[in-house]
């Protein structure tokens, strides 16, 4: 890959919808997750627009992607439904660009292969025209984040980097000196999906993160019930809840009463 | 870009990794390793494709003839150097490096 300058995080961080959006303010926020073009491109409208409006602070929707590493069960099979029933990245853009127009925040979730196979340079042109608010890629990490970076934030999406309860502490800077809008952190080792508990030394790892960063932190995997809602209270800005969204999604059922059991729990 | 490596993966053109059957475990995967990638792209190495069934006649005809019971990932190789052997004549030399041992392969070889 080409190298390019990109642009300084501190360009864009200070006007990120999603930083304002996602700030704790008393209440932790709630970040929703749906995959694109699950169980097909009809409903996945009908139902990123229906969660648009439920109450989250920002929804990430998925593009799917054959080789999830990421992903949980739950997810990989939304994602592969999705791919059966012909889901592009170009159709996911499309589902954004509709969902994204309820005003609600989108961040785009994907692997770094399917952004590089539509060109990325193209790919931020056309994510940023879906009134996309940012991007995060699971397998893109800091250190080969260039030149894929510089482009997306030149259109000014945010990228949002992971943080693992692995990360060495003078990674954490890097990733969170590296993130806009965001930082992400992942409060497992292991993929995507629900758990009944979340890990013991979270608390912690969330206020390593905080101590680098004056973004909003926002802790996913594993996230789905009202409990854990109450436990990030205090410690996180924002739950980002996946799995428990995309099994209801997946069972014809309705994800926004959910949305609002686990809303309850914010307050 | 698959499992963190770029290089040549098996994909369409939407950047999906497409599936791969290969008869050969060592050879079943959708990526190429780096340094084949740099191999072909430098034109240092010419890179061919050798079926399943042309990859067990060549293991077959090795370990009859030299008592050698190659990988079935060498095997493939064996088969191409069976058709350079007929360009090259009586007396033309090749080397052929047997990187493993087919007693690991007999189950998929019997299957076959």
């Amino acid at each position: 890959m080409v190298a390019d300058p990109g642009r300084s995080p501190a360009a864009t961080s200070n006007k990120s919808r999603l930083a304002s959006a996602l700030k704790a303010d008393g209440d932790l926020k709630l970040v929703g997750y749906m995959m694109a073009g699950h169980p097909n491109r009809k409903r996945s409208i009908e139902v990123g627009k229906r969660l648009a409006t439920s109450g989250i602070a920002a929804l990430e929707i998925g593009i799917p992607f054959s080789d999830p590493l990421a992903d949980g069960p739950v997810i990989q099979h939304a994602g592969q439904t999705a791919l059966e029933h012909g889901m592009t990245v170009g159709g996911a853009l499309e589902i954004a660009a509709a969902v994204a127009s309820e005003g609600v925040p989108v961040v785009l979730m994907t692997y770094i292969n399917p952004i590089l196979a539509h060109d990325p340079r193209r790919f931020a042109a056309e994510a940023a025209q879906a009134g996309v608010a940012g991007v995060i890629v699971p397998d893109l990490p800091v250190e080969e984040s260039e030149p894929v970076v510089g482009w997306l934030r030149s259109t000014s999406l945010d990228t949002i980097f992971l943080v693992a309860p692995t990360t060495s502490e003078d990674r954490v800077e890097s990733i969170c000196s590296h993130s806009t809008g965001f930082v992400y952190c992942v409060t497992l080792t292991g993929v995507t999906g629900a758990r009944k508990e979340l890990p013991d030394g979270m608390k912690d790892m969330l206020a390593t993160v905080r101590r680098h960063t004056s973004l909003p932190v926002a802790a996913g995997f594993g996230i789905s019930r009202p409990e854990h809602m109450k436990a990030l209270r205090g410690s996180a800005d924002a739950a980002v809840v996946g799995s428990a969204i995309v099994s209801e999604i997946d069972r014809g059922g309705d994800p926004t009463t959910l949305v609002k059991e686990l809303l309850k729990a914010c307050r | 870009m698959l499992h963190g490596s770029y290089s040549y993966v098996l994909q369409d053109g939407d950047g999906q990794i497409q599936p791969t059957h290969s008869i050969s475990a060592g050879l079943d995967y959708p990526g190429v390793g780096p340094e084949h990638a740099f191999l072909h792209d430098t034109k240092r190495v010419e890179y061919v494709a050798v079926t399943d069934e042309e990859a067990l006649a060549a293991f077959k005809l090795c370990t009859r003839l030299e008592g050698i019971m190659p990988a079935l990932e060498p095997a493939h190789a064996l088969h191409q150097a069976g058709i350079i052997a007929r360009d090259l004549g009586p007396g033309g030399r090749i080397l052929v490096c047997l990187s493993g041992r087919g007693d690991k392969d007999m189950d998929s070889v019997d299957g076959g």
